[in-house]
Parts: C-alpha cells; sequence; structure tokens
C-alpha cells in the first residue's frame, strides 16, 4: 500500500522549490520572535520581573489593563508574567520531544537507506503500521502506558512525530546513497566507508537540520495540545498548554486566560515554521 | 489550410523584448532590434545558441513572451495587422487586448511549443487537446471536431489514429508526441506556424520524420518560422535564415547564402563547430581553428595520422549480457577498444548504450560475459577487487553537475581525485596543471560547479576523470547538453588530451556526426544488440546494416539548395 | 475501426488483470498493517507497569476488589503464558469481539458504534470543507498581485501554526460568545456542526491549500500550459481545463493521510464542543486508563485509516493515469 508523499507526512510541507522566499520582514520578525523566546527561556526576570506564582484572590478574573497588560487568571497571577515564564518549560519540551523523534527516525532512516533491501524492507513496513496510528494517537497510547504527566507527554510526541522524520530521513539518504556523485566516487576507487562518511552522511544529514527547526514549533504545538487535554503538564504549572487547560473553563467571562497563552504557541511554531523555511531555501540553492 | 503565395504573414521590425521592470527603469532588451518578413510557404529559420533570445523572438509574436515582458517595435504586423496595440510614450507596446490575442492564437498562428515531450497536458487524451483549438475557434459539433481531430492525426503521420486518440502523452513515444503536438498547432489551420526547437531531443530517425512532415506543411502554403539551435537540422527546411547572438541579429539571408557563405565571423565560428564529417583530429572551435577550414565538409589533409587501432586492446568486453526484468538492456555485446584510441559507441535512446558503459565502469555486474582491462579481470567481481584498479578508469557523464558533490568546491573535488596520484608533487602544483590542461582558470578553483557554466562544468568534470592518469575515460553523452560552439571546443579539448596523455575513449553518443568525428572505431548498439562494428571510416563509408544506413541517413549535416 | 476497438479491448484486459493483482497486493498489505497495529497495541500494552488486571480495571488508584481482580485475570486470560494471551487476543479481534470497557460496563464495540456516526460525519464534513476551501485558495492566491502571494505563503503558517484548541477558542469567542451565531456546545444541527467543522477544516485547508498551491504554480509553468495558451485558450479555461486537475492531483493523494488527522483532531475538537464521539470516548479512555477502551478505538481508527489510504491510492491512480505503471 502506498502512503502519501514522503515530504508531506510530517506535517512539514514540501520544500519551496523556486526559492521566492528570501530573507524578508517575515524571516526578520521570526527571528526575533525567537530571540524573545530565548530570552524569556533563558532569564524570564529580564522581561517580566514579577513572579509567575504569586496568588493575589483580589485581583483575580482582571481583564486586560494597565499593570496587568494580558489580563490575570483565577487566582490573580498575571498572564504576561506567566507565560514570560512559561517560555522555557515550553521550548524544552519542544526541543526535548523534537530531539527524541529526530534521533530515533535518524537511526531507522538511515538504517533504511544504507543497510540493505531487508533492513529496508523492514523499517517500510514498521513505519507503515506506525502511520496507522496517526497524529495524537500514537502520543496517546503512550500516555495510556506511562500516564499522564510533563515527561511522558514529552515523549509521547517525540514517538509520535519520529515515523515522519524517519521518512523523509530515509528518502533523503537514499537519494544521496544512489546519487551520480556517489558513483563517481565509487569511480574514483573511494572504499564504502568514505563514501560514507565524506559523501553521504553529510549531504543526508544536513537537511535535518531544517527538519529540527520545522519540528520544534511542531512539537510545542502538539505538547501543548496533550497538557490542554490535561494528559502532559497540569496547572498552577506555568506552561502554555497548562495555562490554556486551566482557562477553559472560564472562556466565556475571561477569554484572555486562554487567548494569550494559545497565542504564544501560534507565534512560536509561526516563527519556527518561517525560519525553517528560510533555511530549506537557502540549503536548496 | 494556406495563404496565398507572396503573402506576407509576418512583418517584423525593429523588434525589442525585455523583462521587468516599468518605463525608465524597465529591464534590459533580451531582444533588440530584430527585424524579418516571412511569406506564404515559405520557412524561415531563426537559429542561435541558448539566451540567444529566438525563443522569446517567437514567443513575442503570440504575446506569450512571459511574465513582465515588455515589448516594442517600429511594425509588428501577424497576418496583414498589427498586434503592437496602443503604443506608450516610452515606445512600449501594450499589445493587444486578451480576447483579441486569444483570437490570432491557433487561428492565426499555430505555435508548437518547445519540449515537445512535455508540452500535451499528461492528464488529457491528445484528441482533447487537439480539438480544444476546433473548439476554440471554429462552430463545428462535437461530432465534427472528433472527424476532424482523427484526419489532423492521419494528416501529421499518426498510426493507428482512432485509438491513439484516447491516449494521453504520457502513452505516445516522443516522436508520436511530436506529432500530437503539431497536429494541435495545425488544427485551426492557421497561415503562420511558428516551431520552437520541434526536433530537440528526438532521435535522429525520428528528427528526419518531423522535418519532413513540416516541409510538407510548409509546401501547402504555410508560413513556417522555424526555430534552432542546429544548423544541419536548419539547413534542411529553411528557406531564409536569421543567425541570431546575444538578442542581435548577427547575419541574415537566403539559406544557401547564409551557410554556403557566411560573412559574420559568429556564423562562421557556428559553422566550424558542426561535427559532421569533419576528420578526426581537425578542431571544429573557433578558438582553436587552424586556417578557416572550408564549410562544409570539405575532407581535411589536416587530419592526424591513421590511428593506432592496432595498439593493445586496453578495455575487452566480451559476450556481455545485462537484463533488467522482462527486458533485455544488454544483449550479446563484444567490443574492444585500442590503448589510445577512441570507441564510439552510437544508438538511439533505450538502445543500451548507457548499461553498457556502467558495465564497462564497473557499477553494474553484466548477467553474462565479461570486461577485461588492461588485459586483467575486470568484472563481474567484487568491487573490493576493482579498487586498486579504479585509477585506470574515469568517467565523465552528461549531466556534470549532479555528478559533484553539492558541497565541495572545484578544488575540493579535484584534489579528492588527485588522492594517490602522485605523491612526488604538492597537491597544489598537481591541481594547477589539471586545470590548466582542460583550459579552466585556476581563479575558478573556489567556485562551486552550481556557480559554473555548463561548458565549466563539463571541464571540470574532464579534469576529475583526468587526475588519476588513467587508460581510459568512459564518456557518456559528453556534451549533448552544451550549445554547439561549446560542444567543439569540449570535443577539442578531448582530442587533444587523448593525443597528449594516450588514454582511451569509450565515447557515448546519440549524435553520429559527434561520433563520426571523435571515434576511430565505431559500435552502432539498437535494443541492446551491437548491430556493426569496425573502422569508423569503414563504416561511415559502407554501411552494411539497414539500420546503421537508416541512420547515416538521418544524420544532421548541412545541405545545401 | 473495430479491430482498433477489439486492441483496446484486450488492452484493458490485461490492465485489469494487472490491476487485479495490485489490488491484492494492496489488500494484503492492508491486512498485514492492521495485524501488526493489533499486534503492536497488544504487546505495547502489556508494558504498563504492576498487574494487567488492575490496569484493566483502572491503575493501582481504583482500589478494585480482589473478587473483581480474579474475575478479570480469568476473562482476559492473564493466567494463562502471554501467546495464548496473543492468540486469543487476536482471534476475539477477527471475530469483532473488542472486549469490555471497565470505566463504562459496556462491550467496546458497542460503544464504538454508538460513537463512530457523529466522528465520521465531522470529518467527512472538515475533509471536504477543507478540500474546497484548499483547491480554491490554491487557485485564486496563483493569479498574481500581492494579496494573492501572500495569502498564498501564509497558507503554511496557518497550517502549522494554528492548533485546534486555539482557533476553537477564538472561533467561539467571536462566533459564539460576542456574535452569538452558533453554539459553542455541538449538536447535529447544521448550526452545531458549523464551528466544530471549521476548527478542523481551516489547518487542513492551510496544509492541503499549500501543497495545491504548489502543484498549481508548477502546472502554470509547464510548457503544455503555454501550449494550450498558444492554441487560444484563456485564462478560465487554462484554469479549468488544465490548472485545476494538476493542483487537485497532491490533494487527493493526501487525502487518507488527512482522514487520520482529522480523527486526531477530533480528540481535541470533540472535547472542547463537548461533542460525543470517538475522539472524546478515546481521550475520556486514555484518562481513566480504560485499555480494552483505548485498544478498540485505536484500532478502530486504524482500520479507517488503512481503508482510506487503500482508497485514495485507488482515486490517484484513475485521477492520474500516469501512476498506473507506478508500484504502490
Amino acid at each position: 500500500m502506498s502512503l502519501p508523499p514522503v515530504s508531506t507526512v510530517a506535517a512539514v510541507a514540501p520544500a519551496d522549490r523556486r526559492g521566492r522566499r528570501m530573507i524578508g520582514p517575515a524571516q526578520w520578525v521570526a527571528v526575533a520572535v525567537l530571540a524573545l523566546l530565548v530570552v524569556a527561556a533563558v532569564a524570564p526576570a529580564v522581561l517580566a520581573p514579577g513572579d509567575p506564582f504569586a496568588i493575589a484572590p483580589v485581583d483575580a478574573f482582571l481583564s486586560p489593563r494597565w499593570g496587568h497588560p494580558l489580563g490575570t487568571d483565577e487566582s490573580g497571577r498575571d498572564i504576561y508574567t506567566r507565560i514570560v515564564h512559561g517560555a522555557g518549560t515550553s521550548l524544552v519540551i519542544g526541543v526535548a520531544a523534537t530531539a527524541i523523534g529526530i534521533v530515533l527516525a535518524l537511526v531507522l532512516g538511515l538504517a533504511a537507506a544504507l543497510g540493505g533491501r531487508f533492513v529496508d524492507f523492514g523499517v517500510n513496513r514498521l513505519l507503515e503500521v506506525l502511520f496507522a496510528f496517526p497524529g495524537l494517537l500514537l502520543a496517546l497510547l503512550v500516555i495510556t502506558v506511562y500516564g499522564p504527566g510533563i515527561v511522558t507527554s514529552t515523549i509521547a510526541v517525540g514517538l509520535a512525530t519520529a515515523p515522519g522524520y524517519a521518512r523523509i530521513i530515509r528518502a533523503q539518504a537514499r537519494s544521496v546513497a544512489t546519487s551520480p556523485y556517489v558513483e563517481a566516487a565509487v569511480v574514483l576507487g573511494r572504499s564504502r566507508g568514505r563514501i560514507l562518511v565524506r559523501h553521504i552522511l553529510p549531504n543526508a544529514v544536513l537537511p535535518v537540520f531544517v527538519l529540527v527547526t520545522l519540528g520544534v514549533g511542531q512539537a510545542i504545538v502538539w505538547a501543548a495540545a496533550l497538557s490542554y487535554l490535561g494528559l502532559g503538564a497540569s496547572p498552577p504549572a506555568a506552561e502554555w498548554g497548562a495555562m490554556l487547560y486551566a482557562g477553559k473553563n472560564y472562556l466565556a467571562t475571561a477569554w484572555w486566560m486562554t487567548f494569550f497563552p494559545g497565542l504564544a504557541i501560534v507565534l512560536a511554531a509561526a516563527a519556527t515554521t518561517v525560519l525553517g523555511r528560510a533555511l530549506q531555501t537557502r540549503g536548496a540553492r | 489550410m494556406s495563404g496565398v503565395p507572396g503573402e506576407v504573414l509576418l512583418r517584423v521590425e525593429g523588434l525589442r523584448v525585455g523583462f521587468g521592470g516599468r518605463g525608465a527603469r524597465r529591464g534590459p532588451a533580451v531582444v533588440d532590434g530584430v527585424s524579418f518578413t516571412l511569406e506564404a510557404g515559405r520557412a524561415l529559420a531563426i537559429v542561435g545558441e541558448s539566451g540567444s533570445g529566438k525563443s522569446v523572438t517567437a514567443r513575442s509574436l503570440v504575446g506569450l513572451a512571459g511574465a513582465g515582458a515588455w515589448t516594442s517595435a517600429t511594425a509588428l504586423k501577424v497576418g496583414g495587422a498589427s498586434v503592437l496595440g496602443a503604443v506608450g510614450a516610452d515606445g512600449i507596446a501594450r499589445g493587444l487586448s486578451g480576447a483579441a490575442w486569444r483570437r490570432l492564437r491557433g487561428r492565426e498562428v499555430g505555435l508548437v511549443v518547445q519540449d515537445a515531450l512535455v508540452s500535451l497536458d499528461p492528464l488529457r487524451p491528445i484528441g482533447r487537446e487537439i480539438g480544444d483549438a476546433l473548439r476554440l475557434h471554429t462552430r463545428l459539433s462535437a461530432a465534427e471536431r472528433r472527424a476532424r481531430v482523427l484526419s489532423l492525426l492521419e494528416s501529421v503521420g499518426m498510426p493507428d489514429p482512432a485509438s491513439r486518440v484516447h491516449q494521453r502523452s504520457g502513452e505516445l513515444s516522443g516522436g508520436l508526441r511530436q506529432r500530437a503536438l503539431i497536429a494541435s498547432a495545425l488544427a485551426a489551420s492557421p497561415r503562420l506556424v511558428i516551431a520552437d526547437e520541434p526536433t530537440t531531443a528526438l532521435d535522429s530517425t525520428v528528427q528526419a520524420q518531423i522535418l519532413a512532415l513540416l516541409e510538407g506543411v510548409r509546401d501547402a502554403g504555410t508560413g513556417l518560422l522555424f526555430i534552432s539551435h542546429d544548423l544541419a537540422v536548419v539547413s534542411r527546411i529553411a528557406d531564409d535564415v536569421l543567425v541570431m547572438r546575444a538578442g542581435r541579429v548577427v547575419e541574415s539571408g537566403p539559406a544557401a547564402q547564409v551557410l554556403g557563405d557566411p560573412q559574420h565571423e559568429y556564423t562562421k565560428a557556428l559553422l566550424r563547430a558542426v561535427p559532421t564529417g569533419v576528420p578526426r583530429g581537425v578542431a571544429l572551435s573557433a578558438a582553436a581553428a587552424s586556417p578557416a577550414r572550408p564549410v562544409p565538409a570539405a575532407a581535411s589533409t589536416a587530419a592526424r595520422p591513421v590511428p593506432p587501432v592496432s595498439a593493445a586492446p586496453v578495455l575487452e568486453i566480451s559476450g556481455v549480457s545485462k537484463r533488467f526484468g522482462d527486458r533485455l538492456a544488454v544483449d550479446d555485446v563484444t567490443l574492444t577498444l585500442p590503448a589510445g584510441t577512441t570507441l564510439g559507441l552510437v544508438g538511439e535512446s533505450g538502445s543500451g548504450k548507457t548499461t553498457l558503459a556502467r558495465i564497462a565502469l564497473g557499477l553494474a555486474d553484466p548477467d553474462a560475459g565479461t570486461v577485461r582491462l588492461d588485459g586483467l579481470p575486470w568484472a563481474p567481481g567484487p568491487e573490493r577487487d576493482r579498487r586498486s584498479r579504479r585509477p585506470l578508469v574515469g568517467a565523465v557523464y552528461q549531466d556534470a553537475l549532479s555528478s559533484f558533490d553539492p558541497r565541495m568546491t572545484v578544488r575540493q573535488i579535484l584534489a579528492d581525485a588527485l588522492r594517490g596520484a602522485s605523491a612526488a608533487r604538492p597537491v597544489d602544483e598537481l591541481l594547477a596543471e589539471l586545470l590548466d590542461n582542460v583550459g579552466l582558470s585556476p581563479s575558478l578553483a573556489g567556485a562551486r560547479p552550481l556557480e559554473l557554466s555548463g561548458g565549466q562544468r563539463q571541464r571540470v568534470s574532464i579534469a576529475r576523470a583526468l587526475a588519476p592518469s588513467p587508460r581510459v575515460i568512459v564518456l557518456d553523452e559528453p556534451v549533448s547538453a552544451l550549445d554547439v560552439s561549446i560542444q567543439a571546443q569540449i570535443l577539442d579539448l578531448l582530442d587533444r588530451l587523448q593525443r597528449e596523455h594516450g588514454v582511451a575513449y569509450l565515447f557515448i553518443s546519440h549524435d553520429l556526426g559527434v561520433v563520426q568525428h571523435m571515434s576511430d572505431t565505431l559500435a552502432v548498439m539498437k535494443d541492446g544488440r551491437v548491430l556493426e562494428q569496425g573502422r569508423a571510416s569503414a563504416v561511415f563509408d559502407s554501411p552494411a546494416h539497414p539500420y546503421t544506413q537508416a541512420l547515416l541517413a538521418a544524420a544532421p549535416r548541412i545541405r545545401l539548395g | 475501426m473495430r479491430g482498433g476497438a477489439l486492441r483496446g479491448g484486450a488492452l484493458r484486459g490485461g490492465a485489469l488483470r494487472v490491476g487485479a493483482l495490485r489490488v491484492a497486493a494492496a489488500l494484503g498489505g492492508a491486512v498485514f498493517v492492521l495485524w501488526a497495529a493489533a499486534t503492536l497495541t497488544f504487546f505495547g500494552l502489556r508494558l504498563i507497569p504492576g498487574d494487567p488486571a488492575q490496569a484493566v480495571l483502572g491503575g493501582p488508584g481504583s482500589q478494585a476488589s480482589a473478587e473483581a481482580l480474579a474475575a478479570v485475570r480469568t476473562e482476559y486470560g492473564f493466567d494463562q503464558p502471554i501467546w495464548v494471551q496473543y492468540l486469543r487476543y487476536l482471534g476475539r479481534l477477527v471475530s469483532g469481539d473488542l472486549g469490555s470497557s471497565y470505566s463504562q460496563r459496556q462491550s467496546v464495540a458497542s460503544i464504538i458504534g454508538s460513537q463512530i456516526g457523529g466522528t465520521l460525519l465531522l470529518a467527512v464534513l472538515a475533509l471536504t470543507v477543507a478540500w474546497l476551501l484548499a483547491l480554491g485558495l490554491a487557485v485564486w492566491s496563483t493569479r498574481g498581485g500581492r494579496v494573492a502571494a501572500a495569502v498564498g505563503s501564509g497558507l503554511e503558517i496557518v497550517a502549522a501554526a494554528v492548533p485546534h484548541f486555539w482557533l476553537a477558542t477564538v472561533l467561539v469567542l467571536v462566533f459564539s460568545t460576542t456574535l452569538r451565531w452558533f453554539p459553542a456546545v455541538s449538536t447535529d444541527a447544521p448550526a452545531g456542526l458549523v464551528l466544530p467543522v471549521l476548527t478542523l477544516a481551516l489547518p487542513l485547508a492551510g496544509f492541503l491549500g499549500q501543497v495545491m498551491r504548489e502543484s498549481v504554480l508548477d502546472a502554470l509553468e509547464a510548457p503544455f500550459v503555454l501550449s494550450a495558451r498558444a492554441r487560444g485558450e484563456g485564462e478560465a479555461g487554462v484554469r479549468w481545463r488544465h490548472v485545476l486537475r494538476h493542483g487537485a492531483l497532491p490533494g487527493i493523494a493526501l487525502s487518507g493521510w488527512a482522514f487520520g488527522w482529522l480523527i486526531s483532531g477530533a480528540v481535541v475538537v470533540e472535547t472542547i464542543f463537548a461533542r460525543p464521539g470517538l475522539g472524546r470516548t478515546l481521550l475520556n479512555a486514555v484518562q481513566l486508563r480504560d485499555v480494552p477502551l483505548v485498544i478498540g478505538v485505536v484500532l478502530v481508527v486504524a482500520v479507517g485509516y488503512v481503508a482510506m489510504t487503500l482508497l485514495t491510492d485507488v482515486v490517484s491512480r484513475i485521477a492520474d493515469p500516469r501512476l498506473a505503471g507506478v508500484r504502490a
């Protein structure tokens, strides 16, 4: 049976072959957003000096205003401060989940592409089976086994994204391994090991950095979705998904409790997507 | 279908076309001051190499030069009516309205666009594609259109039109696709047909058939504007010739005059670059040219001495077969390549020449038969056994770019190839010598292949093959992606390197002219078999096999009158 | 004429035979995937630490009685060797018995039977809306002009960065809380379906639209379009007769994937809009660690996914004859 084209499986859209994307305003905005995120993750106090857990029952459910630019939650905690302090957690989850997914995918993808026909066959069947648990389903299975929580949900997201990456890496490695320049190296009498190290691995693995960039944003979104469903980080943690989870009961009365953490997620994911695309276009040239 | 003989169908005066920008900031002209006229029943050929502006000229006549194109002209009349439309203060013509252009396209002017193989919608039956012009330009009923499409297919020599009409272009061979495409251009009986490189990418026997078809169209009274890079093809069909270079006309006039007695240096160089009939060892490119060689093909005595085809064989292919699934790609082939000579391997697409090349290079094991290199077994066998003798064999591919690791610079590519070549001298010195040998400036060493021109890439590729001082280089269509003048330079380079280094070539090409010029011995392949082989001169002078005869008859050569 | 028709018939007969072989191979592949999915699920869930009987009853926190545990052990055969358990499990799956849910005290099959309709309705509607939106956007955004191009390149950001849970929040705030056009709690009434369908369809439309747009741009630059223009075809004709079909092809090929993605999205969307369905059932089952129910839903989704992939494969081949010669 056939599965969707490789490049599209992992919710990672195909490369823009025309290279229409240049380093323009959108890319600079993306860089700025990511820079802010990193600052928020490393030194949140610089951007938001307050305490993200400081409870002030009098100030509960304040709409956005001076002093509380993004409003407050049911315990009177400042949403802005919590979003800034939550950036680190969300970013770490995103990076960790992506790392898990990519490392697994590298092992599977490279083994399939370079390990001979039988390994390739086996890995392909395994991937086909994993694809039959689309999207969150694989993550939900993992959580069923290990129970909810921030660590499990991170691992779950990593595992769930691995098959998609594995396909892309396999295809990339295969196209490199069968490329005319590898053949040219054979004609020059280079050994298999040298060709692998000098030509195949660098050319197959470099595009993975693009996947990582695109993947971090995706992983943040997925992990937040799990938190939102009450399966990941749980309140009162200042994690974006958990904040959404906490706010969803007050949607009608305090929309800012869900809207702004969600916006943070969207901005982070959009920034990594824009940047990943720019890298991809440059790489293609 | 036809116009009145002598009626002027096309009048172009001072045509300029460029891309991008507006007003004073508009982009530079890629077509600059082109003028010509075309009468009914005549064929005008525009000849030029890539980037000469010939295709843009043709397309601008039907308003399809491309997005962002601007056009200006003193006069631009198609079928007697101007297509300039309103002309702005800056001289830029607005062109016709969309609807007016559409009335013209297909009905007044049929355009056979470039890339015949992909110019019909792969998702639609060819009958629909051809019928579209009728639907757009006539009031015929669906049934009448069907009948007309069948008769059109018949007239372009499509075998079994009734069943072909339901097929999509992917199910047709290259020649049949081109016939269908021509039928779609002819459908609404335009008085003028523009054919843009209609024979490129087709096998030479098919090429000849398509030319005959277009000749018939012209003889029926249609005006034919023929765009081509190939002088030999042009000489067959054109009444008049216009030579373009870098957007300008360098020479024009009746075909016999322009091709027989060229005045401009560029035309002369182009003619000199055509390899067909030029003996072995005679330079083709202008740079290397000895005193101006008479054109065409008058036998030169400057040819090199009789090639030593009796020399010891360096590559022996005996009884080699290779099967892919049901198809026998190579069928019991036996060939011998004497040291220091060139064995030309000629055949059309699918004849098995590339598979044979891979077997000779030890990249694919034959199912049967053996290959010996320098008297020792080479293939089949494990790669391990070949590795120590790999330096004896080099390879040059058609698509040089894809044969380079995209991360590497020219220096890295060549240094890599020089590894283990000679420990006695520093790599930098060898590298400089290598670049000099293939006529590349040392300043290019830091460049990546992507930044080089096609000719430069092929030179790097040759340098890489040459680096380990091989005894044999396998060249698989080394010049077919290049313009004719660049092709001439590369062929001259290969010839010189062979004389200087005594390396033998297995030279593979679909182009009989190129093979004839390069080869000492020759083998003709078809459907995996070698039909004929022997001394090149012998094969060319008295071909024994009917296929070779047909191939020779169809070979592109300059014919006058 | 007749000879041609006959030959055509013979050709078609051969194609049919090849086609039948291919279908058989594809079905075999599908059965393998389902078997492997069931096996993986079976052994995967054995990884749950502790007493599996306890796990079936909701984990250590459930304080199940000793009698209940013993009953479960006998019912599931936990006292038997693992391969006996596995074979019994497979045998029950083949006969359509998915076990019974601990949390709902019903057979899993009947729970799924009662919930699947709503989810399928949601998924099919969302897929249709996403398709139409995507194709429209792909064709419109390639007309030229800055706005269209900006919309075109914004599509993938929508697809990649706008999660269901946030989109649903915004849609509810705007159309339910503020404008009061549509209810925030979903029903099968048309008005109650609008927001959930939009929540699922918009990101998918962004994704499909971007892929289709690439394909449309490729087609617009293809020589056959130049050829059509040279024939006198107008802009509308070029788009309708040529480009649209090329644009739709990747959308068809991705529909199997999209279906799985929609079911996954239904977990979130059904929860937000308090809509009964498989997704919400699955989420509840995961939260309660109702293992039989989780297995049941996941396997049913896998069956749906595999079936949908087979279907899109067939449709792709019909829509694009070039694929006919390509092995799946």
